[in-house]
């Protein structure tokens, strides 16, 4: 096995775990695994493309327009989502719903990409970088940086600010929380526009080296959720571990076996971890439930 | 006297309303303008069915097949239609969804006033399908299937590349380039596994051997580890679906030093625009498809005519990032219905049984169809021999993306 091939499980582990980070803090204040997640994923590579590869504009204003518009898909997706399981009072609303918010921005991507197979703008920074012998694509050390700096940030603005502190009091008990004076819906907007945002970073930093079509945010979803739970619902630091764990087994497996060998390897490890930590690596159990 | 002028009235009457219904039948079986071929279809109109995707991800087929069975509808209405009677096509628009397909397939099969259905498209798709056309003897013609057989159908008929012509074509290129040994990135789908089945009992014939099968994930981020697993093959068979220009990619990564090589889907677009400069090189074989060489002169008269009527009528695909183009139609669609056409003029009916015998017989001149391919079903009911299977290259230079005809001789 190659250090190529775990460059490139860590390069994936980054994408992952970015999106089980947005699927966290979606998660912490409301107790709902957003299955729209991977649409940011889809939002930021759509953006990027369009500014970078049609409009020729550069990565400063792709990323301010990324920055942006996830922000407005946050908004919107707190409203799709949380509105319907407010009024429909069953515990179960938040599934469909939030599979229902993934359908209609899939539809809505593949709408305006209909002829595009992969949002693929060329690289932030082209050619490679030497390591250990081996050569890694400058774009890719840069996904695995950027996705350490916002796990990193992030956790500290969890620790330390006192947004943090609010978002991890609602966490525990959003009633309690609201009779301690915290806005807990505010709180809760507040982590659906986090949470896009992180995820559609993700998508503009993998968007030049895989390939991200319009129709596949639940796919990265799927890997994104697969990480959160190895790593730990509700945890930052799970989550990018989860993420690099899914992105390193798939990768090497695949490389060493076979692809489906990758994806079973994959699934018997969040079997095993299951078993030996019901609450994933980093997870507390009150989190987890 | 009122009396008898009344029943006479009456009488009158019924005989005027009689004769009318009599005229009216007689009317709908003769139809005023006879057809070019002198022959009287015994109906108004002629319908057309085609089941494809209208929207979602594969809609551009759609589209592409429509516009180009119109153009055929249109030159038949204007040579005064089939044996008289107007041409319509009437579309079902089944996306990707298998059920609506098959459900689709079958209201066309059932449907008196359809006398073609072209589709649907995909394997797995016609497959679920054929049995109702045979059963409910339609006659129908698929320009995107390439799997399986049509031998052993009456009414069906494959207006496509068969993947043994394709996997054929690229195995004389290889050996012209002594190149042998060919390793394989596709879906583990039933057009995968028959590519790689053939690559198995052909190659040797070519001097090829098969060295790995990698079969691909839909949720594959990179296959950079397939073709690092392939990495001393000469050659890669990759995808005809999007996971092809993965595939590219990935090669482009791993400065993967031999030729990828693909069947007929490769010429789609779609390709250049997601994997970009590292679709340069790659071969792939198709029927005659002459729209990326540039000089038009050398292109055959049926399919110029066609070609440059899709052109004025529905213009052309750009690829945003890449600039390159192609025609918002699908050549081998409107031979289905150029076909048709003309088997219905020699067997002077439209009874499906005489149509699809004569769909059989039909000999046309690659200078004559849409594709510019020679159409001979025979007993095969395969449209095209491997004579118009071409091997291309698509290259890129100063004017953007161009493709190279690079069959090798003999």
């Amino acid at each position: 096995m190659s250090i190529d091939v775990v460059l490139d499980g860590l390069f994936s582990g980054a994408a992952y775990a970015l999106v089980a980070l947005g699927l966290a803090v979606v998660f912490q204040p409301t107790r709902i695994m957003n299955f729209a997640q991977g649409e940011a994923l889809v939002l930021g590579a759509a953006v990027s493309y369009q500014v970078v590869a049609l409009w020729k504009l550069g990565w400063l204003v792709a990323l301010v327009m990324v920055v942006a518009t996830s922000i407005v898909l946050g908004l919107l997706m707190e409203r799709l989502v949380i509105l319907p399981v407010r009024l429909s009072g069953s515990r179960y609303a938040w599934i469909i719903a939030t599979l229902a918010v993934a359908l209609v921005f899939q539809s809505l991507f593949t709408l305006a990409y209909i002829d595009v197979p992969a949002l693929r703008p060329a690289p932030m920074i082209g050619g490679q970088v030497s390591f250990l012998g081996n050569h890694i694509d400058w774009q890719e050390l840069l996904t695995i940086l950027a996705a350490l700096a916002v796990m990193i940030a992030y956790d500290l603005f969890l620790r330390r600010s006192a947004y943090g502190q609010a978002v991890r009091a609602a966490s525990h008990s959003a009633d309690t929380a609201v009779l301690m004076g915290i806005p807990v819906q505010r709180v809760v907007m507040m982590s659906f526009v986090i949470g896009a945002v992180i995820t559609a970073l993700a998508g503009l930093f993998v968007a030049p080296v895989i390939f991200v079509a319009p129709a596949s945010g639940l796919l990265f979803t799927i890997k994104g959720f697969t990480a959160a739970v190895i790593g730990g619902v509700g945890s930052p630091r799970g989550a990018l571990l989860g993420g690099f764990l899914v992105g390193l087994l798939d990768t090497v497996v695949r490389s060493a076996i076979s692809g489906t060998a990758g994806n079973f390897a994959v699934f018997a490890a969040l079997a095993v971890i299951l078993v030996v930590f019901p609450s994933g690596l980093f997870g507390k159990p009150m989190e987890a439930h | 006297m009122l009396k008898r002028s009344l029943r006479f009235a009456a009488a009158a009457a019924v005989l005027v309303v009689a004769a009318a219904g009599c005229s009216s039948k007689e009317d709908r079986r003769t139809p005023g303008p006879s057809g070019s071929a002198g022959w009287s279809a015994g109906t108004d109109e002629v319908q057309i069915g085609l089941v494809a995707p209208m929207t979602g991800p594969f809609a551009v087929l759609g589209v592409s097949q429509q516009n180009s069975m119109q153009v055929v509808v249109d030159q038949i209405n204007a040579a005064g239609g089939i044996g008289g009677a107007k041409v319509k096509i009437v579309t079902r628009d089944v996306g990707l969804d298998p059920a609506k397909a098959v459900a689709a397939a079958t209201e066309l099969a059932g449907d008196q006033r359809i006398k073609l259905v072209v589709g649907p498209s995909i394997t797995a798709f016609y497959n679920a399908a054929k049995a109702t056309y045979e059963q409910n003897k339609k006659v129908n013609c698929q320009p995107a299937v390439a799997g399986g057989t049509f031998n052993d159908l009456t009414y069906g008929f494959r207006s496509q590349d068969r993947l043994t012509d394709d996997v054929e074509r690229i195995l004389q290129y290889l050996k012209s380039k002594n190149i042998t040994t060919i390793g394989e990135v596709y879906e583990g789908d039933d057009t995968g596994k028959q590519v790689n089945d053939l690559l198995k009992s052909k190659g040797p014939q070519y001097g090829v051997q098969l060295v790995g099968y990698e079969q691909t994930r839909t949720d594959d981020q990179t296959h950079l580890p397939y073709v690092q697993k392939l990495a001393s093959a000469g050659a890669i068979w990759i995808s005809s679906n999007v996971s092809g220009a993965k595939t590219m990619a990935a090669a482009a990564e791993a400065k993967y030093k031999g030729v990828l090589v693909g069947g007929s889907g490769v010429q789609n677009i779609s390709f250049l625009e997601a994997a970009g400069d590292a679709a340069a090189g790659t071969v792939f074989a198709a029927p005659n498809y002459q729209f990326p060489i540039r000089d038009r002169a050398t292109w055959k008269a049926g399919y110029k005519t066609h070609t440059e009527a899709i052109e004025a009528k529905y213009g052309v695909n750009t690829g945003p990032k890449t600039g390159a183009k192609s025609p918002k139609g699908t050549a081998i669609a409107a031979d289905c219905v150029y076909a048709y056409w003309k088997a219905a003029d020699a067997a002077k009916s439209l009874d499906s049984a005489k149509v699809a015998a004569a769909i059989a017989d039909l000999s046309l001149p690659d200078t004559e169809t849409p594709s510019g391919c020679a159409i001979k079903p025979g007993a095969e009911h395969e449209f095209y021999t491997l004579a118009c299977i071409r091997a291309y290259m698509w290259q890129k230079d100063g004017q953007g993306w161009f493709t190279a005809d690079v069959t090798p001789a003999g």
